[in-house]
Protein backbone atom coordinates (compact mmCIF):
# COMPACT_ATOMS: atom_id res chain seq x y z
CA UNK A 1 0.00 0.00 0.00
CA UNK A 2 1.30 3.73 -0.47
CA UNK A 3 2.28 5.28 2.06
CA UNK A 4 0.98 8.57 2.85
CA UNK A 5 3.26 11.60 1.87
CA UNK A 6 4.78 13.36 5.18
CA UNK A 7 6.05 17.33 4.66
CA UNK A 8 7.14 19.91 7.01
CA UNK A 9 6.52 23.03 5.86
CA UNK A 10 9.09 25.38 7.47
CA UNK A 11 9.20 29.21 8.02
CA UNK A 12 13.13 30.09 8.28
CA UNK A 13 14.75 33.10 8.94
CA UNK A 14 13.22 36.03 10.67
CA UNK A 15 10.88 37.22 7.69
CA UNK A 16 7.52 37.16 9.78
CA UNK A 17 5.27 36.56 5.43
CA UNK A 18 3.97 33.20 6.42
CA UNK A 19 0.58 33.84 4.55
CA UNK A 20 2.12 31.71 1.77
CA UNK A 21 3.38 28.72 3.85
CA UNK A 22 0.04 28.69 5.61
CA UNK A 23 -1.90 28.32 2.35
CA UNK A 24 0.32 25.69 0.92
CA UNK A 25 0.22 23.74 4.12
CA UNK A 26 -3.91 23.39 3.98
CA UNK A 27 -3.33 22.88 -0.26
CA UNK A 28 -0.93 19.97 1.06
CA UNK A 29 -3.30 18.72 3.77
CA UNK A 30 -6.01 18.84 1.09
CA UNK A 31 -4.47 16.96 -1.41
CA UNK A 32 -4.09 14.20 1.35
CA UNK A 33 -0.77 14.33 2.54
CA UNK A 34 0.15 14.88 6.26
CA UNK A 35 1.45 18.20 7.04
CA UNK A 36 3.35 19.69 10.00
CA UNK A 37 3.80 23.07 9.76
CA UNK A 38 7.00 24.92 12.27
CA UNK A 39 5.67 28.14 12.68
CA UNK A 40 7.73 31.36 12.55
CA UNK A 41 11.20 32.70 13.17
CA UNK A 42 12.65 28.18 12.91
CA UNK A 43 16.67 28.39 12.81
CA UNK A 44 18.00 25.82 10.46
CA UNK A 45 19.10 23.40 13.44
CA UNK A 46 15.26 23.69 14.36
CA UNK A 47 14.04 22.51 10.98
CA UNK A 48 16.82 19.44 10.46
CA UNK A 49 15.02 18.57 13.85
CA UNK A 50 11.76 19.31 13.48
CA UNK A 51 12.06 17.27 10.14
CA UNK A 52 13.76 14.18 12.36
CA UNK A 53 11.47 13.92 14.65
CA UNK A 54 8.32 14.00 12.78
CA UNK A 55 9.93 11.45 10.45
CA UNK A 56 8.89 13.44 7.31
CA UNK A 57 10.24 12.37 3.52
CA UNK A 58 10.09 15.78 1.85
CA UNK A 59 11.23 19.55 3.72
CA UNK A 60 9.51 22.01 1.80
CA UNK A 61 10.73 26.22 2.90
CA UNK A 62 9.12 29.34 2.48
CA UNK A 63 11.23 32.04 1.70
CA UNK A 64 10.40 35.18 1.14
CA UNK A 65 13.37 37.54 2.16
CA UNK A 66 16.03 36.93 -0.35
CA UNK A 67 17.60 34.58 2.44
CA UNK A 68 17.40 31.08 0.05
CA UNK A 69 20.71 30.53 -0.65
CA UNK A 70 22.93 30.38 2.73
CA UNK A 71 19.36 28.97 4.36
CA UNK A 72 19.24 26.13 1.70
CA UNK A 73 22.93 25.99 1.76
CA UNK A 74 22.90 25.07 5.34
CA UNK A 75 19.83 23.04 5.61
CA UNK A 76 21.13 20.65 2.92
CA UNK A 77 24.66 20.32 5.05
CA UNK A 78 22.83 19.88 8.50
CA UNK A 79 20.48 17.15 6.98
CA UNK A 80 23.42 15.56 6.03
CA UNK A 81 25.22 15.47 9.24
CA UNK A 82 21.90 13.91 10.95
CA UNK A 83 21.72 11.30 8.44
CA UNK A 84 18.77 12.54 6.96
CA UNK A 85 20.59 13.97 3.72
CA UNK A 86 18.40 11.19 1.45
CA UNK A 87 15.11 13.34 2.09
CA UNK A 88 13.40 15.76 -0.07
CA UNK A 89 13.51 19.51 0.08
CA UNK A 90 11.80 21.76 -2.03
CA UNK A 91 11.48 25.60 -1.84
CA UNK A 92 9.01 28.65 -2.51
CA UNK A 93 8.84 31.70 -2.28
CA UNK A 94 10.21 35.12 -3.46
CA UNK A 95 13.71 33.19 -5.76
CA UNK A 96 15.10 34.76 -8.50
CA UNK A 97 15.22 33.14 -11.92
CA UNK A 98 18.91 33.44 -11.58
CA UNK A 99 19.15 31.16 -8.62
CA UNK A 100 17.43 28.35 -9.53
CA UNK A 101 20.78 26.80 -11.35
CA UNK A 102 22.65 27.22 -8.00
CA UNK A 103 19.84 25.88 -5.65
CA UNK A 104 19.48 23.01 -7.89
CA UNK A 105 22.86 22.56 -7.71
CA UNK A 106 23.20 22.32 -3.83
CA UNK A 107 20.50 19.52 -3.82
CA UNK A 108 17.20 21.45 -3.69
CA UNK A 109 14.60 19.20 -6.28
CA UNK A 110 11.31 21.00 -6.36
CA UNK A 111 11.29 25.27 -6.67
CA UNK A 112 8.38 26.70 -6.66
CA UNK A 113 8.44 31.04 -6.93
CA UNK A 114 5.84 33.70 -7.25
CA UNK A 115 2.74 32.36 -9.71
CA UNK A 116 3.42 28.47 -9.00
CA UNK A 117 -0.51 26.91 -8.35
CA UNK A 118 -1.09 24.05 -6.18
CA UNK A 119 -1.32 21.58 -8.63
CA UNK A 120 1.70 22.19 -10.02
CA UNK A 121 3.24 21.49 -6.32
CA UNK A 122 1.02 18.82 -5.38
CA UNK A 123 1.64 16.80 -8.93
CA UNK A 124 5.55 17.44 -8.35
CA UNK A 125 5.80 15.74 -4.61
CA UNK A 126 3.38 12.71 -5.92
CA UNK A 127 5.60 12.29 -8.91
CA UNK A 128 8.49 12.55 -7.25
CA UNK A 129 8.55 11.52 -3.52
CA UNK A 130 9.23 7.66 -3.39
CA UNK A 131 6.00 6.26 -1.82
CA UNK A 132 6.90 2.53 -1.84
CA UNK A 133 8.91 2.35 1.67
CA UNK B 1 -20.13 41.45 3.54
CA UNK B 2 -18.52 43.42 0.33
CA UNK B 3 -17.51 47.20 0.14
CA UNK B 4 -20.97 48.38 0.44
CA UNK B 5 -24.57 46.61 0.65
CA UNK B 6 -26.98 47.52 -2.05
CA UNK B 7 -30.72 47.88 -0.27
CA UNK B 8 -32.80 47.59 -4.17
CA UNK B 9 -36.49 48.18 -5.03
CA UNK B 10 -37.15 45.93 -8.19
CA UNK B 11 -33.57 46.73 -10.09
CA UNK B 12 -33.94 51.04 -8.79
CA UNK B 13 -31.63 51.62 -5.85
CA UNK B 14 -32.94 53.00 -2.89
CA UNK B 15 -29.95 53.41 -0.66
CA UNK B 16 -26.58 52.50 -0.29
CA UNK B 17 -24.98 51.46 2.64
CA UNK B 18 -20.76 51.89 3.10
CA UNK B 19 -19.05 48.81 5.05
CA UNK B 20 -18.28 51.72 7.74
CA UNK B 21 -22.32 51.26 8.08
CA UNK B 22 -23.13 55.06 6.70
CA UNK B 23 -26.02 55.32 4.85
CA UNK B 24 -25.65 56.99 1.39
CA UNK B 25 -28.51 58.29 -0.76
CA UNK B 26 -28.36 57.84 -4.32
CA UNK B 27 -28.92 61.57 -4.93
CA UNK B 28 -28.50 64.51 -3.00
CA UNK B 29 -30.05 67.98 -3.46
CA UNK B 30 -30.28 71.36 -1.69
CA UNK B 31 -32.75 69.88 0.45
CA UNK B 32 -30.30 68.08 2.02
CA UNK B 33 -28.06 71.13 3.50
CA UNK B 34 -30.91 72.91 4.47
CA UNK B 35 -28.88 73.48 8.12
CA UNK B 36 -25.52 73.46 6.22
CA UNK B 37 -23.28 75.51 8.55
CA UNK B 38 -20.52 76.82 6.85
CA UNK B 39 -18.05 77.57 9.47
CA UNK B 40 -18.90 74.11 11.20
CA UNK B 41 -19.61 71.99 8.45
CA UNK B 42 -16.67 72.86 5.55
CA UNK B 43 -15.12 75.61 7.13
CA UNK B 44 -11.87 77.38 4.96
CA UNK B 45 -8.72 75.64 3.75
CA UNK B 46 -6.56 74.81 6.78
CA UNK B 47 -9.30 76.19 9.22
CA UNK B 48 -11.74 73.77 11.32
CA UNK B 49 -12.85 70.91 10.97
CA UNK B 50 -10.35 70.80 7.97
CA UNK B 51 -12.81 69.23 5.97
CA UNK B 52 -10.20 70.99 2.76
CA UNK B 53 -7.14 70.26 4.06
CA UNK B 54 -5.01 71.14 6.97
CA UNK B 55 -2.93 73.74 5.30
CA UNK B 56 -3.91 76.62 3.33
CA UNK B 57 -2.65 76.12 -0.18
CA UNK B 58 -2.14 72.44 0.14
CA UNK B 59 -0.63 70.75 -2.20
CA UNK B 60 -0.76 73.99 -4.29
CA UNK B 61 1.54 75.70 -1.90
CA UNK B 62 4.02 72.94 -1.70
CA UNK B 63 3.97 69.15 -2.64
CA UNK B 64 3.91 66.40 -0.86
CA UNK B 65 7.40 65.01 0.45
CA UNK B 66 8.64 62.34 -1.67
CA UNK B 67 10.63 59.48 -0.17
CA UNK B 68 10.98 56.33 -1.83
CA UNK B 69 11.31 53.51 0.66
CA UNK B 70 15.78 52.67 0.52
CA UNK B 71 18.09 51.03 2.37
CA UNK B 72 20.10 47.97 1.56
CA UNK B 73 23.17 45.89 2.68
CA UNK B 74 25.93 48.34 4.73
CA UNK B 75 25.13 51.79 5.77
CA UNK B 76 27.50 53.07 3.12
CA UNK B 77 25.94 51.39 0.39
CA UNK B 78 22.89 53.06 1.71
CA UNK B 79 24.59 56.45 1.98
CA UNK B 80 25.22 55.98 -1.79
CA UNK B 81 21.66 55.15 -2.45
CA UNK B 82 20.41 57.96 -0.48
CA UNK B 83 22.63 60.50 -2.12
CA UNK B 84 21.69 58.89 -5.33
CA UNK B 85 17.92 59.69 -4.53
CA UNK B 86 18.31 62.95 -3.09
CA UNK B 87 20.02 63.77 -6.83
CA UNK B 88 16.76 62.69 -8.62
CA UNK B 89 14.71 65.11 -6.98
CA UNK B 90 13.45 63.38 -3.71
CA UNK B 91 12.69 65.39 -1.17
CA UNK B 92 12.63 63.11 2.07
CA UNK B 93 13.81 59.45 2.63
CA UNK B 94 12.69 56.35 3.92
CA UNK B 95 14.58 54.11 5.76
CA UNK B 96 14.61 50.60 5.27
CA UNK B 97 15.80 48.28 7.73
CA UNK B 98 17.13 44.15 7.73
CA UNK B 99 15.31 42.42 9.65
CA UNK B 100 17.80 41.38 12.55
CA UNK B 101 17.11 45.42 13.07
CA UNK B 102 13.69 45.45 13.00
CA UNK B 103 13.79 42.34 15.63
CA UNK B 104 16.42 43.88 17.96
CA UNK B 105 19.05 41.58 17.04
CA UNK B 106 22.55 42.49 16.77
CA UNK B 107 24.56 41.11 13.52
CA UNK B 108 26.52 38.38 15.01
CA UNK B 109 23.32 36.65 16.90
CA UNK B 110 23.11 33.26 15.44
CA UNK B 111 19.42 33.96 15.02
CA UNK B 112 20.48 36.57 12.00
CA UNK B 113 22.52 34.36 9.73
CA UNK B 114 21.17 34.86 6.47
CA UNK B 115 19.13 37.90 6.99
CA UNK B 116 21.97 40.73 7.98
CA UNK B 117 21.36 43.45 5.05
CA UNK B 118 18.84 42.07 3.33
CA UNK B 119 15.64 43.86 2.82
CA UNK B 120 17.19 47.25 4.21
CA UNK B 121 20.21 47.90 6.19
CA UNK B 122 21.74 46.58 9.26
CA UNK B 123 22.10 48.88 12.25
CA UNK B 124 23.80 47.80 15.08
CA UNK B 125 25.61 51.09 16.71
CA UNK B 126 25.10 54.93 16.19
CA UNK B 127 28.17 54.64 13.87
CA UNK B 128 26.10 53.26 11.98
CA UNK B 129 23.72 55.20 11.82
CA UNK B 130 26.40 58.36 11.44
CA UNK B 131 27.46 56.68 8.02
CA UNK B 132 24.22 56.07 6.57
CA UNK B 133 23.29 59.66 6.85
CA UNK B 134 26.82 61.36 6.32
CA UNK B 135 26.77 64.62 4.02
CA UNK B 136 22.83 64.15 4.31
CA UNK B 137 21.78 67.75 4.37
CA UNK B 138 19.05 66.89 7.51
CA UNK B 139 18.39 70.37 7.64
CA UNK B 140 16.22 69.98 3.98
CA UNK B 141 15.61 66.53 3.94
CA UNK B 142 13.49 64.41 6.61
CA UNK B 143 13.82 60.88 7.32
CA UNK B 144 11.08 58.35 8.52
CA UNK B 145 12.44 55.59 10.12
CA UNK B 146 10.43 52.24 9.07
CA UNK B 147 11.51 50.21 12.30
CA UNK B 148 8.12 49.69 14.36
CA UNK B 149 8.46 47.98 17.38
CA UNK B 150 12.25 49.00 18.38
CA UNK B 151 12.44 52.82 16.83
CA UNK B 152 12.66 54.15 20.58
CA UNK B 153 15.78 52.35 20.91
CA UNK B 154 17.30 53.66 17.55
CA UNK B 155 16.67 56.84 18.96
CA UNK B 156 18.08 56.57 22.20
CA UNK B 157 21.34 55.66 19.99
Amino acid sequence: MAKIIRILIAKPGLDGHDRGAKVVAQALRDAGMEVIYTGLHQTVDQIVNAALQEDVDVVGLSILSGTHLPICEKLVQKMNEKGIGDKMVVVGGVIPDKDVPNLKAMGIQGIFPNGTTFDKIINFLKENVPTNF
Amino acid sequence: MGVATYIRDGKEIKEVILESGISVKTCYSPEDIADFDYANDLGDPGEYPFTRGIHSGMYRKSPYTMRQYSGFGTPKETNERFKFLIGQGQTGLNVAFDLPTQLGLDSDDPLAEGDVGRVGMAVDSLRDFEEAFKDIPLDRIGSGLTINAVASIMLAM
